[in-house]
């Protein structure tokens, strides 16, 4: 199997451009923006004049536009991203303090709704046009019809405020020794609504592509081929069509890590989950510019590696792929 | 054995029609098919009830949906006030109408721009195939991943926030599964007797695009866009409510967003606007998917 | 159950051959559409009997597939379902039996082949693997056997590299050696009767014959029964004992294959290999009978062929030839010419 590696090599390479596309794109976005770019970093007569200059000089601004590129090419792939001007400190020390949380919630909202939008979509693409399948898929496109930010909304007024089953914001109580039970207890307790939450979403969006896939791989021919030689319906079922299902929407599901990004902001403001997303909205709210390109630029390159890590999926199982051998 | 003449006379029958012509849905056809379903009836209703709504808003309106009224502060859904009133005392019936208005222009305008860029892409792509083809398809899975509302929320500050913006950011980041039904159809069609026949007589490859493909392809378009606009509708509504986009006019969002803040205290002011913008969404969606199932003729 | 069949060889002489392998009588199968019932089959009959290799040839859409399908009972979807007649499969009505008594003779007792074995074989699981998994489901073999039970199989369908096939993808194999693979899935718990739903038509004229030899061979070193569905005239003569032309979802004509091409009877019949003639010439395509095969959502009274055929009578209007079409006998033809109406037979 020797086209393996080779594969693995091209997708990885493949991946480099866009990342350095990305880093283009976000230097593009600083200095073709309207506006000189440092009174578009802080806003309009917020800081001094001297501070203005100071910044300028600090960004290197004097220097020709190909210099200040490499330059900034240089820091960018030292980690060196800029400073906040909220926070005053480095923007890739706050962005690396925030992922932890953003990567429990978007993980746990995954598992949940990759293996519930997996199961429901087999369910109701077993039995067509049935009462289960009618019921199921209009449910489905409920969960993802809904605002996912009103419906937290909703929940937080039912299940915290009014009958105080949940706590209203945060991501663990304060004073817990990190690392103990109690500890983890409070974190479950805290991402339970918001992971229930995000995961209603995305289950319906799964569950409806695994019923189009399921009823898709249900019509293949090799279905034909497991009845005829005998094995039973849930052999038929289990171990030919479900993984010919699955195959095709890996790479759909493998987009959703990035496209998860979109819902994990919302969430995260509603329930004041301490992430990634509540971190952009605020950088929003403060125009803390650098801040929010580095944001930019961590997604994208997050969202490049989620593709790459797809492809790789995919190719693992996916024998087709890997040629003659 | 028989003595029988040795070649059978050539009578050949006409087909049935049906089974002959090329599966383009007529309206009716797709009428018939559609109605069938209870759900997706109750919907497009509770669509055109919304749509009946959000066109006669000023009419409908009991109040001006951004008049502060500092005597009705924080009034419960009262005969008055039907859906109550917020903390500055604006009528949120009044206020849900007009937001719907904008939800509704927002999708028709996002969905507007995604059909035309999908079209034009997917056509270019179909039509031209080799390595625009290939360059643009991959384009088309590169947007593909790209977290709109992340994107857009990062964006918009930079860019300012106008309502124009909002359209065009989402609705220039929506079009990749039009462009790609688009493109499929022109790779159907373009080998198909109608077209090579057009080509027959010599007609140019534009004039071929226009009048023979595009035409066909425009009831899956639209059926594509349906599918989009439900989306571009939350999403505006998120960057409403993430404080992100124009507050002028007041959009469904952005109540929304205000609610939030008087968490605890009104409930009737984050539960009337939420209601009607997942009425919009959840029946834009039932309403896409059957018409999409209609035009495709599933199963 | 009410066998036409039954009816008109009453009063001829029985059968002097033993009770046949599969004895299939009065097979009608209806498949539920968006525009209403399609009548696949209507009163499909035919017999085989051990070491016998019959074809069933036609145009494609004239039920050759569905009649396999329905003896297997793995129709297409759920709704579709065999609405009359009978599947004797050594003795046993396999249409009244349970599904789990079914699923006992799938595979097991008739094994089924297909025409494009790249597309019927699972693409994401190695040869093997989906042989042993057939021979488990019938508990054959298991454990350490199943190994041997799995090159026994391959090597039954004359395939020397069995290791490389047996830990292959589908895509990894040719087009040839798939379909040797699925025929071993097939032979893997040595069937009494194989159908072979178009087995060659998608290889290579090389390829086709050496399958066909394998067919063959199986037929008469197993005593095994053979279905062979084909629309290739060329391969009933290499292969078959017997014909049954298909036309419409009905059984027209059948005949030995010497008889079938020395003296075919039904006009369809005549056309089918008068193209084959013309054919062999150089000068025309197969279906070179004028005109369209009739809708089976609403099937014409009286003879199906009658629109396109060139000696169709008052008769043929009015009463269905083929009703009277008698599967038990020699060789018998659904057609006017040779009943009642001017035959001569």
């Amino acid at each position: 199997m020797s086209a393996v590696p080779r594969i693995v090599g091209t997708r990885l390479l493949q991946a480099v451009p866009l990342v350095v596309a990305t880093i283009v794109v976000n230097f593009a976005i600083i200095h073709l923006a309207p506006g000189d770019p440092v009174t578009m970093m802080v806003g309009e007569g917020a800081v001094s004049a001297d501070q203005m200059d100071t910044l300028r000089k600090s960004l290197g601004l004097d220097q020709p536009l190909y210099v200040q590129f490499f330059s900034y090419l240089k820091s960018v792939l030292q980690g060196d991203l800029g400073i906040s001007y909220v926070y005053h400190q480095p923007v890739t020390e706050i962005i690396a303090s925030r992922i932890p949380a953003t990567l429990l919630l978007m993980g746990t909202t995954y598992v949940i709704s990759t293996i519930l939008g997996i199961v429901f979509g087999i369910v109701a693409a077993l039995r067509p046009s049935s009462a289960q399948d009618r019921i199921l898929m209009t449910v489905a496109i409920l969960g993802y019809s809904v605002p996912t930010f009103w419906l937290g909304f909703l929940a937080l007024m039912v299940f915290a405020v009014e009958l105080g089953w949940a706590p209203i914001s945060g991501m663990v109580d304060s004073g817990l020794a990190a690392g103990s039970w109690e500890y983890w207890l409070s974190v479950l307790r805290h991402l339970a609504l918001p992971a229930a939450v995000l995961s209603l979403f995305y289950t319906g969006l799964i569950a409806r592509l695994m019923r189009t896939s399921m009823l898709n791989s249900l019509r293949g021919d090799f279905i034909v081929t497991a009845r005829a030689m005998g094995l039973s319906r849930w052999r038929v079922i289990l171990r030919h069509a479900v993984p010919n299902a699955i195959t095709p929407i890996v790479t759909v599901l493998g987009l959703q890590v990035g496209l998860m990004l979109s819902g994990a902001v919302l969430t995260e403001t509603v329930f004041g989950w301490p992430g990634l997303g509540v971190l952009t909205v605020q950088a929003v709210a403060q125009r803390d510019y650098p801040l929010l390109l580095g944001m930019f630029l961590l997604t994208s390159v997050m969202v490049i590696i989620a593709n790459v890590v797809t492809d790789l999926v995919y190719l693992a199982i996916n024998p087709r792929l890997r040629g003659n051998g | 054995m028989a003595s029988l003449p040795t070649t059978p006379d050539p009578r050949p029958i006409s087909a049935e029609p049906d089974e002959l012509r090329r599966a383009t849905p007529h309206w009716l056809e797709v009428w018939n098919a559609f109605r069938l379903s209870i759900v997706a009836l109750v919907s497009l209703g509770v669509l055109l009830l919304l749509a009946f709504a959000a066109a006669f808003a000023p009419w409908l309106a009991p109040y001006s949906p951004t008049e502060v009224n500092p005597m009705d502060i924080l009034q419960g859904p009262s005969g008055l006030h039907w859906w109550g009133t917020d903390d500055l005392g604006r009528d949120i019936y009044s206020g849900a109408l007009y937001g719907l208005r904008i939800s509704m222009t927002v999708g028709a305008m996002a969905g507007l721009v995604a059909a035309l860029l999908g079209t034009v892409i997917g056509a270019l792509a179909g039509f031209l195939g080799g390595w625009i083809d290939a360059l643009l398809m991959r384009f088309t899975d590169f947007v593909l991943t790209i977290p709109v509302l992340f994107l857009a929320l990062v964006l918009i500050p930079v860019f300012g926030s106008s309502r124009l913006i909002v359209i065009l950011v989402i609705g220039g980041l929506a079009w990749p599964s039009i462009a790609r039904l688009v493109r499929a159809e022109f790779l159907k069609l373009r080998s198909e007797a109608f077209v090579e026949a057009a080509r027959g007589y010599g007609a140019r490859r534009f004039k071929l695009i226009f009048s023979e493909i595009l035409p066909n392809t425009f009831d899956l378009v639209l059926v594509a866009t349906a599918l989009q606009i439900p989306a571009a509708i939350l999403i505006e509504a998120g960057l409403s409510f993430l404080g992100v986009g124009d507050p002028e006019p007041r959009s469904l969002g952005l109540m929304l967003k205000d609610a939030y803040g008087l968490l605890g205290l009104a409930w009737w002011s984050a539960v009337f606007p939420g209601l009607v913008l997942s009425a919009l969404a959840i029946s834009l969606n039932l309403v896409a998917d059957a018409f999409n199932d209609a035009v495709r003729g599933h199963e | 159950m009410s066998d036409p069949s039954t009816a008109a060889s009453a009063g001829r002489t029985p059968n002097p051959v033993p009770a046949p392998l599969l004895d299939v009588g009065g097979l009608s199968t209806e498949l539920r559409t968006r525009k209403g019932v399609v009548h696949a089959l209507d009163n499909v009959g035919f017999v085989v009997r051990r070491g016998e290799a019959i074809a069933i040839v036609g145009e494609s859409g004239c039920g050759k597939s569905m009649t396999a399908r329905s003896i297997m009972r793995v129709l297409p979807r759920s709704t579709d379902r065999v609405a009359s007649g009978h599947v004797r499969f050594a003795g046993r009505d396999l249409l009244s039996l349970s599904e789990s008594g079914m699923r006992k003779v799938r595979g097991a007792d008739i094994a089924m082949i297909f025409q494009d074995p790249m597309s019927y074989l699972d693409p994401l699981m190695r040869v093997g693997d989906q042989i042993a998994e057939v021979i488990r489901a019938h508990g054959k073999a298991s454990g350490e056997g199943l190994e041997k039970a799995v090159e026994d199989a391959l090597a039954s369908a004359r395939i020397s590299d069995i290791r490389r096939v047996a830990g292959s993808y589908p895509h990894q194999l040719s087009g040839g050696l798939r379909q040797r693979a699925l025929i071993a899935m097939a032979l893997a718990c040595e069937p009494e009767l194989l159908i072979a739903d178009e087995p060659t038509t998608a290889l290579d004229v090389t390829t086709q014959k050496q399958i066909l030899q394998l067919l063959r061979h199986l037929v008469e070193e197993r005593q095994m029964g053979l279905v062979l569905i084909t629309h290739d005239l060329g391969v009933v003569a290499n292969v078959c004992d017997r014909v049954y032309v298909m036309y419409a979802g009905q059984v027209i004509e059948h005949a030995g294959v010497h008889d079938f091409f020395e003296r075919p009877q039904h006009p369809y019949s005549r056309g089918l290999l008068a193209s084959l003639k013309s054919l062999c010439e150089g000068d025309a395509h197969l279906s070179s009978i004028p005109g369209v095969v009739p809708n089976l959502l609403a099937p014409p009274a009286g003879c199906r062929f009658r629109a396109r055929c060139g000696f169709s009578m008052d008769v043929c209007a009015k009463q269905d030839p083929t009703v009277r079409l008698d599967h038990g006998k020699d060789r018998d033809a659904g057609c006017w010419l040779f009943k009642d109406g001017s035959g001569h037979v």
